[in-house]
């Protein structure tokens, strides 16, 4: 908490210190609620708050502050030489005793009343999306809008956006991000050479056809809602490995054939059955104790993947921070206290009566739960079901509790789904959401961009919640194609700030999946293979048996950061990896096959289609020159293409997403 | 390079030397020779010097200004002069210079250091004469020569050192002989190696695993000898288990009837009893009652009679229960037998690993008397 | 002491992995101070000799009176060891022996993971191992060898059974261990096999160059850094470490032609080399059969392996700043040893300047079953990793930014540290 606290006061001096990085919405104006109220609270409420006002003064809500005390008026807003309290804060005089406020905190002050005191509540009231919010609308329409939105906070930050991205940024791009790996060669080189003045628009459409894009999106929520440390038989360890890839191999057919958002998720909330014919019943395995769904760990998950909201404090008390109380959270847990199972199958029945879960089978009736003795308080009370903002539901008789939860969830009323996955769609893209964390909507936490947020919701919902619709959406606006560059005249805090507020695209690191996909191309093998030891020689019984999945040892090896993917954090084990394993060292399959085109190709040729291969884009004269210094100076030309190719694997531009 | 901030490294500035590190990482760093020593003024300058022939300064702990100063990683680059850097810092009561490449010349500045307690020498180039410039560290209470060339002529220029705690000497060129005097001279000096202690401790571990190897020699032979015998009779010892299975199981059953009967029998004679008691208090309370007398009289014999029967049974009971007993003995013992026979060959295999083991750990035992003789 | 503020993680990262603390002056953070000042104190090295499976107490360091294993005097009065270990019994006086480990989790994964991190496993989120700590605590920050080296830990088996592996969690990705399967082979991807790799760097180094000047960020800075790092390995002399080839014949011998053995040798390699952390693995303690017959046949190795490590370093004068800790996930039942047994086991500590020639904590004696209960000083789990953090030289109450931007501390804050062990 302390450090949280130390973290908003640093705020001003965060967009100085941009090296830093990208710190929390810094280029808005202080907001009542989320920065000003803390320093009052620490450092003035004591004796201007509930239990004594000095001097008549009440600092503890703005009506009061402007009524003031026998003073008068304490603040006024936008007019800091009218205001008392400035006045003598600035100049020492209170608080009262030695302790005075810090610089810091005197910035926010002054910061906040000088720009007409915001306050985080009137943010959230005036937003206008500007697109009328029942239709779906064309997607080149969108895409205008959301630039709209995002070049007026830019210019209201005095930041200009960075210019769009060339063809070759571009292509590599958009293709690692909707199908998962980098453009093949003859992919990357059509494109380069294509002159039709939408074949941005066009490319976009192609990917979102491609069943690869299911593939992605499929593994990606995948890895969202299989947490690292995936629970295990705490005897033998054995993980459910290969059931949360066939989650994700389901989840990416439905991605692929353009299903509903809602009818997704339906399926996967209201599934009742064995895991074998239905793979979504791992993520009730998951999200509860030993591989048995419990109700308060489903309501959790639903409400931080679904919901884009965090509930886990709420658990065991109101949450201080949050807008939830523990009722909220129980009410919503009450809806899964007939879900029973474990891994291999989940069903709705009568209610369990395991210790780790509530409720005894005589004690609160159906539509109730108790809250269980782990709780820190209110053990014992029972809850109704409610949904989320307070709309308590009565079961009628014995009836399935999960599909009127998916109904409310599912709406196109409902507040928080559609903004959920539309965040999650643009923390996916931009490695930031509009909210951060991506699952943490409240108040004390608005969008950094509110009207953003409400057109991307909008849209999600008057399309039926379609996947693809909204993806081609976001793809096809300026922001999504800028370039990420760091232009001659950007310094790093301009860097950082323009990047906060979507006017520049990051440096991102590929992701396992997409790094291996993209070596398996660029080496033409499509069984790559990268463990120290031959499965064959090592011993294949017991506890030192080899992973038998060069793909699940290539995850493990090579997983990245998954809150932030500008996060670069591989190190000895993996870059040894890519410098000395044999099997990258000296040349692929696929070159072999080029090499055998009739006629043959030449070394400029091989040169290029290997730069395309991997880089997607043509070497530059520089670099050939390079390069054929390089070639030069051996004897052997195959193994200077191995060289080659083994460089550009290696390079950063590889790794690293433009 | 535009507009940085103070304090803060343009990102386009450290890119460059990376890409400059890189180029310079593929050639050979080890080829550069080491900057000379040239003198500083302050201690902090000094600590920058250390630092870059990849040497480091620490603190001892964190609520102590003593310093360490470690130059054990900082491979072939540190000469004898560099160590001049250690003047000018204050309170250096640690040094490292294990595997560097110091010499004698080195050891002349180091006697210079005076506030040092501990010294690493370890593999070093140093010899018996640089070990002369250490007579004026007063405060010394630990020396590391592991791995250099000291002989037992070096040992005398350590006299003077009278705080001397912990001295070692393994790998050098001194006597065991030359350690023995220097041990009995100084009592309170811990030296390593000890070498009459290396020797009782081998000779113990030899005598251990003498008594080892004989435990797993009989046994083994044991084992060896029933993974012969024992296979053929498998079939035999099967039945026989078979065979005193179910008498076994007879006798328990007859056991648990005759337990039961003399259960009842028991509670039986104790309610006669009970009512005979009773009947004779009445009577004796009416003497003049014929009838009472009577029956108190029925009641005894009553009594008695069940009493008798109460005590067959419970003979019969505890025969039964010791047969009971005796054949369930003999069913284990077979089964055992049995399983034995099964696991005969496997047994064997187990106690030959064993010995195996056992083999080489005397082996290695007896080497080590002869090497430390 | 207060507890320390530290940075967000990942900002921390971004810059440790960018390079760019040096140069930098940070005024809250003493350690991220220039490179040309007084460092931090070193803390200990440790050897951490862990037997997966759960080795049997009664029949190593604990024996009971008619039980399975004989035992015998020590070379420190009063104490006993089984039979079986006659070179570790004459090293009785530089270790100490814990009979009174009492950690509550009998199910293997649970029970590494608890005795690993201190902390009971939940599926929300991973604590890091005392290994991780290690590197983030007491390692030489951008030094060329790793802080954290595991030997021969496995892999995930064949079925998709999943090995406990020490992970680093919120201590952030560099200070997970480096791991060398085979102590025969060294570690995996270290030398280059083709011969052209001076001209690959140079055109590498070339194109770096170029993309650093256009996309000078940190994720760049990062990656250039590691790169760096790695190539630094390849080529440093204190690389050799990981090879046992110069090592003379006869100490490998010493040490035995065992993988357990030799890899005890290549962990004082490594210390000596600057590595902080190294835990060698053995498998297969988990004798649910019983454990006599099988730890006979292991114990000759066993012996060999950890006595030379100890009689080694203390020859090298590196024992009192090397900890050498011998344990397992729990013990196993008294009498036979068939089953998991966590509420009296033992595991022994060598070196690190620690009180040794000692038993700490005592089981039951006496009874049909001797040896089931602590009847002096338990030890719990979170004691025993908060006293291991304590002797390497860690501030235990240090708190890091876990998930959720959640302070945590570095040991649970009711542990606590077995003073007996202390000098």
């Amino acid at each position: 908490m302390t450090i949280k606290r130390l973290s908003l006061a640093f705020v001003p001096l965060m967009i100085c210190f941009a090296i830093w990085g990208p710190g929390p919405a810094h280029a808005d104006e202080p907001l009542f609620e989320r920065d000003v109220l803390p320093i009052l609270a620490r450092q003035c409420l004591g004796c201007h708050g509930g239990l004594r006002q000095r001097g008549g003064l009440d600092l503890r809500t703005i009506p009061s502050m402007l009524k003031g005390g026998e003073s008068g008026g304490a603040v006024k807003a936008g007019d800091l030489d009218a205001s008392r309290m400035w006045k003598r804060i600035a100049a020492d005089e209170m608080p009262e005793g030695e302790k005075k406020l810090p610089a810091a905190e005197k910035a926010v002050l002054k910061g906040w009343i000088a720009a007409g005191m915001p306050t985080v509540a009137q943010r959230r009231k005036n937003v206008d999306p500007l697109l009328s919010s029942d239709e779906r609308h064309e997607p080149q329409q969108v895409a205008a809008t959301i630039d709209r939105h995002l070049e007026a906070a830019l210019s209201e930050a005095n930041l200009k956006p960075a210019p769009l991205s060339d063809d070759a940024e571009f292509l590599r791009r958009v293709v690692i991000d909707l199908t998962g790996r980098v453009p093949t060669a003859s992919q990357a080189a059509s494109f380069l050479d294509n002159t039709d003045p939408d074949r941005r628009a066009k490319l976009i459409d192609e990917l979102l056809a491609s069943p690869q894009f299911g593939e992605q999106f499929g593994r990606t929520w995948r890895d969202w809602i299989c947490p690292p440390e995936l629970p295990s038989d705490p005897n033998g360890g054995k993980q459910p490995h290969k059931e949360a890839q066939n989650f994700g191999a389901w989840l990416g057919t439905r991605f692929a054939a353009g299903d509903s958002w809602a009818t997704i998720v339906r399926q996967i909330i209201e599934v009742d059955g064995e895991i074998k014919n239905s793979p979504q019943v791992i993520f009730f395995g998951l999200v509860g104790e030993g591989g048995k769904p419990t109700a308060s760990g489903s309501a959790r998950a639903v409400a931080s993947l679904f919901l884009g909201v965090q509930l886990q404090c709420a658990e065991c008390h109101d949450d201080p921070y949050r807008d939830w109380s523990q009722d909220s959270h129980w009410a919503l847990a009450a809806f899964f206290r007939k879900t029973n199972g474990d891994f291999n199958k989940i069903s709705e029945g009568p209610p369990s009566d395991k210790k780790k879960d509530n409720v005894p089978a005589d004690s609160a009736k159906l539509g109730q739960i108790t809250i269980p003795k782990s709780a820190f308080k209110n053990a014992g009370n029972a809850v109704q079901a409610a949904f989320l903002g307070g709309q308590v539901f009565e079961p009628q008789g014995d009836s399935a509790l999960r599909p009127p939860l998916v109904d409310w969830l599912t709406a196109k009323e409902n507040p928080y789904f559609a903004r959920a996955f539309a965040n999650r769609l643009w923390f996916y893209l931009f490695s930031r959401g509009l909210v951060n964390p991506v699952d943490d909507f409240r108040e004390l936490n608005p969008p950094s961009h509110p009207g953003l947020m409400q057109l991307l919701a909008n849209e999600f919902a008057a399309a039926d919640f379609d996947v693809k619709h909204l993806v081609r959406c976001v793809c096809n606006s300026r922001a999504y194609q800028r370039t990420s560059r760091v232009t001659p005249d950007m310094t790093e805090s301009t860097t950082a700030a323009l990047t906060a507020l979507f006017g520049r695209v990051p440096l991102r690191v590929m992701t396992a999946d997409v790094l291996f996909d993209s070596l398996k191309l660029a080496y033409g093998d499509s069984k790559l293979d990268l463990r120290a030891i031959d499965p064959k020689d090592g011993n294949t019984n017991g506890e030192s048996a080899p992973v038998a999945d060069a793909y699940l040892e290539f995850l493990r090896r090579f997983g990245t950061n998954e809150e932030d993917a500008t996060d670069f954090t591989h190190g000895i084990p993996q870059l040894l990896t890519m410098i000395n394993h044999p099997r990258l060292l000296n040349g692929s399959k696929s070159l072999d096959e080029f090499l055998k085109a009739k006629p043959a190709p030449t070394t400029e040729q091989t040169i290029e289609w290997l730069y395309l291969t991997t880089l997607s884009r043509r070497p530059t004269s520089e670099e050939n020159a390079d390069i054929m210094a390089y070639v030069n100076k051996s004897s052997d030309l195959a193994k200077s293409y191995g060289g080659l190719l083994w460089m550009l694997v290696n390079s950063s531009e590889y790794l690293l997403v433009r | 390079m535009s507009n940085n901030h103070p304090n803060l490294v343009p990102l386009s500035r450290i890119a460059a030397v990376m890409a400059l590190v890189l180029l310079v990482s593929s050639l050979e760093l080890t080829a550069k020779e080491p900057s000379p020593f040239k003198p500083v003024a302050t201690a902090e300058d000094a600590i920058t010097r250390i630092d870059e022939l990849g040497g480091a300064v620490r603190r001892i702990a964190a609520n102590n200004d003593s310093l360490e100063v470690d130059f054990q990683h900082s491979g072939s680059s540190l000469r004898d002069s560099h160590l001049q850097y250690l003047v000018p810092l204050k309170n250096v009561v640690l040094l490292r210079l294990k595997n560097t490449p110091i010499t004698d010349a080195g050891l002349t500045h180091v006697g210079k250091v005076v506030s040092l307690r501990r010294l690493h020498l370890e593999r070093t180039a140093i010899t018996d004469a640089g070990l002369k410039q250490l007579s004026s560290l007063k405060e010394l209470e630990y020396l590391n020569l592991y791995g250099t060339a000291v002989t037992d002529a070096g040992l005398e220029h350590l006299k003077g050192l009278s705080k001397l705690k912990r001295l070692f000497l393994s790998q050098t060129k001194v006597s065991e002989a030359a350690i023995v005097r220097l041990q009995s001279a100084r009592p309170d000096l811990q030296i390593d190696p000890d070498p009459p202690r290396d020797k009782e401790r081998a000779m113990a571990v030899w005598e251990r695993t003498k008594q080892l190897l004989a435990a797993a020699e009989s046994a083994n032979e044991v084992a060896q000898r029933e993974a012969v015998e024992l296979p053929p009779q498998i079939d035999a010892l099967k039945k026989d288990y078979e065979t005193a299975k179910q008498p076994a199981a007879e006798a328990k059953k007859q056991a648990d009837e005759a337990r039961k009967k003399s259960e009842d029998a028991n509670k039986r004679a104790n309610d006669a009893r009970k009512q005979a008691e009773d009947a004779q208090r009445q009577s004796q309370r009416n003497p003049n009652d014929d009838g009472l007398k009577q029956q108190a009289e029925e009641k005894k014999q009553a009594s008695e009679e069940a009493k008798r029967k109460a005590d067959e049974l419970n003979q019969f009971f505890d025969e039964a229960r010791k047969t009971a007993d005796e054949l369930q003995t003999k069913a284990e013992t077979a089964r055992r037998s049995s399983e034995k026979a099964n696991k005969a060959k496997e047994l064997a295999a187990d106690a030959l690993k064993v010995l195996e083991g056992v083999q080489k750990q005397e082996a290695d035992a007896r080497r080590r008397i002869t090497i430390t003789e | 002491m207060k507890p320390g503020v530290t940075l967000p993680r990942r900002e921390l990262l971004k810059l440790s992995a960018a390079g760019v603390l040096s140069g930098v002056t940070v005024p809250w953070f003493e350690s991220l101070a220039t490179a040309a000042s007084v460092k931090r104190p070193r803390g200990k090295a440790c050897i951490l000799l862990w037997m997966d499976g759960g080795p049997s107490q009664q029949h190593t360091f604990d024996p009971k009176t008619g039980g399975e294993f004989k035992s015998i005097a020590t070379s420190v009065p009063g104490i006993q060891i089984v039979e079986q270990l006659p070179q570790l019994s004459q090293c009785m006086e530089d270790m100490a022996i814990l009979r009174s480990m009492k950690t509550e989790i009998n199910d293997h994964y649970d029970a590494k993971y608890y005795l690993h991190t201190g902390f009971k496993r939940t599926s929300a989120f991973e604590h890091p191992a005392v290994g991780c700590l290690a590197s983030s605590q007491i390692g030489l920050p951008e030094d060329d060898m790793p802080s954290f080296v595991t030997i021969d830990a496995g892999y995930d088996k064949v079925n998709g059974g999943r090995l406990y592996r020490s992970v680093p969690a919120y201590l952030g990705p560099q200070h997970a261990p480096l791991a060398v399967h085979d102590p025969y082979k060294g570690l995996e991807n270290l030398q280059h096999t083709g011969d052209d790799l001076d001209a690959r760097l140079e055109l590498l180094a070339r194109s770096e160059g170029r993309f650093a000047r256009e996309y000078p960020t940190s994720a760049v800075g990062a990656k250039q850094a590691a790169f760096g790092r790695a190539i630094r390995l390849m080529q440093s002399p204190r690389a050799k470490a990981f090879n046992l080839d110069d090592e003379p014949a006869n100490l490998r011998a010493a040490y035995g032609e065992h993988k357990f053995g030799q890899s005890c040798l290549l962990a004082r390699r490594l210390v000596e080399a600057g590595v902080s952390f190294v835990e060698v693995f053995h498998r297969g303690w988990d004798d649910h059969e019983g454990a006599a017959k099988r730890i006979s046949v292991r114990a000759p190795w066993m012996d060999a392996g950890m006595a030379t490590l100890i009689t080694d370093l203390k020859q090298r004068g590196m024992l009192d700043d090397t900890l050498v800790v011998w344990m397992g996930e729990f013990g196993r039942s008294p009498g036979d040893g068939g089953g998991h047994f966590c509420n009296a086991w033992s595991t022994v500590w060598a070196g690190g300047g620690i009180k040794t020639g000692q038993v700490v904590g005592k089981t039951s004696e006496s009874g049909k079953n001797a040896g089931s209960t602590v009847v002096d000083r338990p030890i719990s789990a979170p004691d025993y990793v908060a006293t291991l953090c304590t002797v390497l030289g860690m501030n235990t109450h240090q708190e890091f930014l876990g998930p959720g931007n959640r302070p945590m501390p570095l040991t649970d804050p009711t542990a606590n540290v077995v003073k007996e062990l202390l000098a």
